[in-house]
């Protein structure tokens, strides 16, 4: 059973070093072309194709292993049906919201060369994926980009080579976090009348995506294969055959309009023999073709400039067979090129029995499909009515296909030597082979270590980057030069994938952040003694300064911790940082020790003060002249103090506080009592 | 008359499915799905889960019982060539 995708719980998917690479289609295969690409968090989808040889929903890639909704970006290669055959139902009926990019003529192509695909679809409306409708509608959600043109999307950076093989075609270069993964699309490495060369990207990939369709084989020269292309079609009509070529409406089909336009001209014996380009959208198609010169290769450029290459002087356009008058050799090119349905399909159906005639497979065949099917020379076919026909006209494969086969390849992975290979699009046994070879042209080579991979379907390819992570130290903090070892400390900065170091002062200049600060004030209930709570606080923190003018008892706590003495509370106040809080957070504590424990002052008498006997005297003397005037008071003998009033004469001593009068107790009374309350008054607290 | 709902994953909608009795197995759910969609392809199989428990079903013989919500998932037969395919005579 294939798994789905399991999370690392320890780490989140942002800093993992897990890059996650997982065919949905064209793993092993050709056909349906759809690879999930994981790493720090993005999801991207690169193409998204069906699969020719199939219908309906079997023609899928396996895109239920996925949640569209999840995915950040879709990038799309080309325009052929497996590559982007899926992406009208990928947008329109899934719940995909990121962004599509492909290239402007690819665009403009894939709107045409599906419409078509759509109307020569032989099976019912209710198997159709997508309408035309749907594909309209696609269209305001594809957004271009062009070659070389380096766009970013939720931290992915991304730019396209060009890759040849058709018009538009482009092979991306995605980076995250510093890693690059060069996704190749189809690609090919030899130039053609219409194509550059896929290019040689300058900047080297980590991780290689490459097709492998031709997988070890080796293609003919390309001057020979156009000179047995034009043979074959020369002999057919030659012997009053109509040769067939089925291709799609916009692809390679340029490619042979060019080759066989020059051969005509260059054959006046061919004039009379017409040759057809047969497509309902067969003019649209041209003027696409027509429009994007800058896409194709410098020849075709300066050609242009004297007259335009695909105005054709020997090939016509052919809408369907009502306009088609089949009297004699003739040579048409119809869709679609795999011959499931539509215009090839009919006029295959009504020529094959005829041995002069002849059909000239142009291009790959996915397995399942008729063209690919005759290649094995069956003596009979069926038609797409259920009959059975003797297959009796000639049948030629001579590939157009620009697919890079194991010599351009090979020079390509020399050229960039990336250090992983996954191989994708290929028969399974192409691929096989494909890998070998390229594993074994590398393994006693010991300073260039290239793994290959060449997953299945839905199986993942994990592999691990371990990137380094840099961070610049800007502003003040960079005043000053660093030594190795020295400790660096500042606010950590991160956008996208860059980290910058700054100091807080700096944030506003460098970042759109800035600096603010965070009062905070606690009320905290307090009935007990404001000086108990004072003491108790100066004996943890030391640094206790009152607070001079203030209308209510204010204390400073630690320079920042603000203490106000309210009625039945105290009332905190600082400005909040790590340090700050934590020294509020410590007042409070003591406040409430206080608050619930008013017997802390026993507690801690053996911490007492000592207490300032002169003061006392002094005070005391002064108490005992405001009550009953400086005559009556004597504090001459230091031993003992005495007090005579109306005629008593009260003594107290100093050191035991004790009062004696013989005469008058009120007298004596009073006195103590006021002794006692001065020695409270003054005694320290505890 | 019975139903149970099903979701393709990559879907926005349920469809229904219809049977007579009080549940049905998994292997006829498979194919009366693949029936209903169209899956012909050899090498497809699909993963049917629990829609609010998210268990999925996997004994053969297993009964779902009706009114259950399951979502569907298309999955590879692992070891079955991809490649290969029922369809090479006809369309």
């Amino acid at each position: 059973m294939a798994s789905k995708r399991r999370v690392d719980a320890m780490v989140p998917a942002e800093e993992s070093d897990q890059l996650l690479i997982r065919p949905l289609g064209a793993g092993q295969e050709v056909g349906r072309s759809c690879i999930i690409l994981e790493f720090k968090g993005r999801k991207i989808m690169l193409d998204c194709g069906i699969h020719p040889g199939l219908e309906g929903m079997d023609a899928l890639p396996y895109i239920d292993l996925i949640d569209p909704a999840e995915i950040d970006l879709l990038l799309i290669s080309h325009f052929h049906l497996d590559h982007c055959g899926a992406l009208p139902w990928f947008l329109q009926k899934t719940s995909f919201k990121g962004r599509t990019f492909m290239t402007h003529a690819t665009k403009a192509i894939y709107r045409w060369l599906l419409s078509d695909y759509i109307k020569v679809s032989n099976i019912s409306a209710d198997e159709m994926l997508y309408t035309e409708t749907d594909l309209e509608d696609s269209m305001e959600k594809i957004e271009t980009i062009n070659f070389h043109e380096v766009k970013e999307v939720a931290g992915i950076k991304f730019w396209c080579y060009h890759a040849g093989h058709v018009l538009g075609a482009a092979m991306f270069m995605i980076e995250i976090a510093g890693v690059k993964l060069l996704y190749t699309g189809d690609f090919s490495r030899q130039e053609d009348r219409h194509l550059m060369a896929a290019e040689i990207p300058s900047v080297k990939p980590d991780i290689l995506i490459t097709e492998s369709t031709y997988g070890t084989h080796i293609h003919e020269k390309r001057e020979e294969r156009e000179a047995r292309f034009c043979n074959t079609v020369h002999d057919i009509v030659n012997r009053e055959g109509r040769c067939l070529i089925p291709v799609f409406a916009l692809g390679r089909a340029q490619e042979l309009l060019l080759i066989l336009d020059e051969y005509w001209q260059n054959h006046p014996e061919l004039h009379d023999i017409p040759i057809y380009y047969a497509s309902s959208l067969a003019r649209k198609c041209m003027a696409v073709y027509q429009t994007y010169i800058n896409a194709m290769n410098d020849k075709i450029r300066k050609a242009i400039n004297v007259n335009n290459p695909f105005v054709f002087k020997h090939i016509s356009n052919l809408k369907s067979m009502d306009h088609f008058d089949d009297i004699g050799p003739s040579v048409v090119m119809a869709s679609p090129g795999m011959m499931q349905s539509g215009l090839s399909r009919e006029l295959f159906e009504s020529w094959c029995t005829d041995k002069r005639n002849g059909v000239i497979i142009a291009g790959y065949c996915v397995e399942g499909t008729l063209a690919k099917h005759i290649m094995t020379e069956p003596d009979e076919i069926t038609t797409m009515s259920g009959q059975k026909l003797p297959l009796k006209m000639s049948v030629d494969y001579i590939s157009f296909s620009a697919h890079t086969d194991y010599q351009q390849t090979s020079e390509f992975i020399r050229a960039l030597k990336p250090p992983h290979v996954i191989l994708v699009h290929g028969e399974q046994n192409e691929m096989a082979r494909l890998k070998a070879a390229l594993i074994r042209e590398y393994e006693d080579n010991d300073e260039v270590h290239i793994e290959v991979h060449n997953p299945r379907n839905t199986e993942a390819v994990t592999l691990n980057f371990r990137g380094e992570k840099l961070a610049k130290v800007m502003g003040s903090l960079a005043d000053q030069k660093c030594a190795q070892g020295q400790r660096v400390s500042g606010i950590l900065v991160k956008r996208n994938f860059n980290y910058h170091i700054l100091m807080p002062s700096d944030l506003c200049k460098y970042t759109d952040l800035s600096v603010g600060t965070v009062t905070q004030s606690q009320a905290i209930p307090f009935t007990g003694p404001i000086s108990l709570l004072v003491s108790q606080l100066r004996n943890l923190a030391g640094d206790v300064q009152q607070v001079e003018g203030a209308e209510k008892i204010t204390v400073k706590i630690f320079k920042s911790i603000s203490l106000v003495h309210e009625a039945g509370m105290v009332q905190l106040e600082w400005n909040s940082s790590p340090l700050n809080d934590m020294y509020a957070d410590v007042v409070a504590t003591v406040v409430l020790e206080v608050q619930s424990n008013p017997n802390t002052q026993k507690f801690l008498e053996g911490r007492r003060e000592t207490f300032d006997e002169e003061v006392f005297v002094e005070r005391l003397e002064l108490m005992l002249h405001d009550m009953f005037g400086e005559d009556c008071v004597n504090f001459s003998n230091s031993d003992s103090f005495s007090v005579m009033v109306d005629g008593a004469t009260a003594t107290i001593n100093p050191v035991t506080r004790v009062v004696t009068c013989a005469e008058d107790e009120p007298l004596r009374e009073m006195i103590e009592v006021a002794v006692h309350r001065l020695y409270d008054a003054l005694s320290p607290a505890f | 008359m019975a139903h149970i709902h099903y979701k393709f994953s990559s879907k926005l909608s349920y469809d229904t499915l219809v049977f007579d009795g009080p549940h049905i197995t998994l292997t006829d759910l498979k194919r009366r799905i693949m029936g209903r969609e169209k899956l012909r392809a050899g090498d497809c199989d699909l993963q049917i889960t629990n829609a609010q428990t998210k268990e999925e079903y996997t004994e053969d013989e297993e009964l779902i019982s009706k009114g259950s919500s399951v979502i569907v998932r298309r999955i590879p037969i692992n070891g079955v060539k991809s490649s290969s395919s029922s369809k090479t005579q006809n369309t």
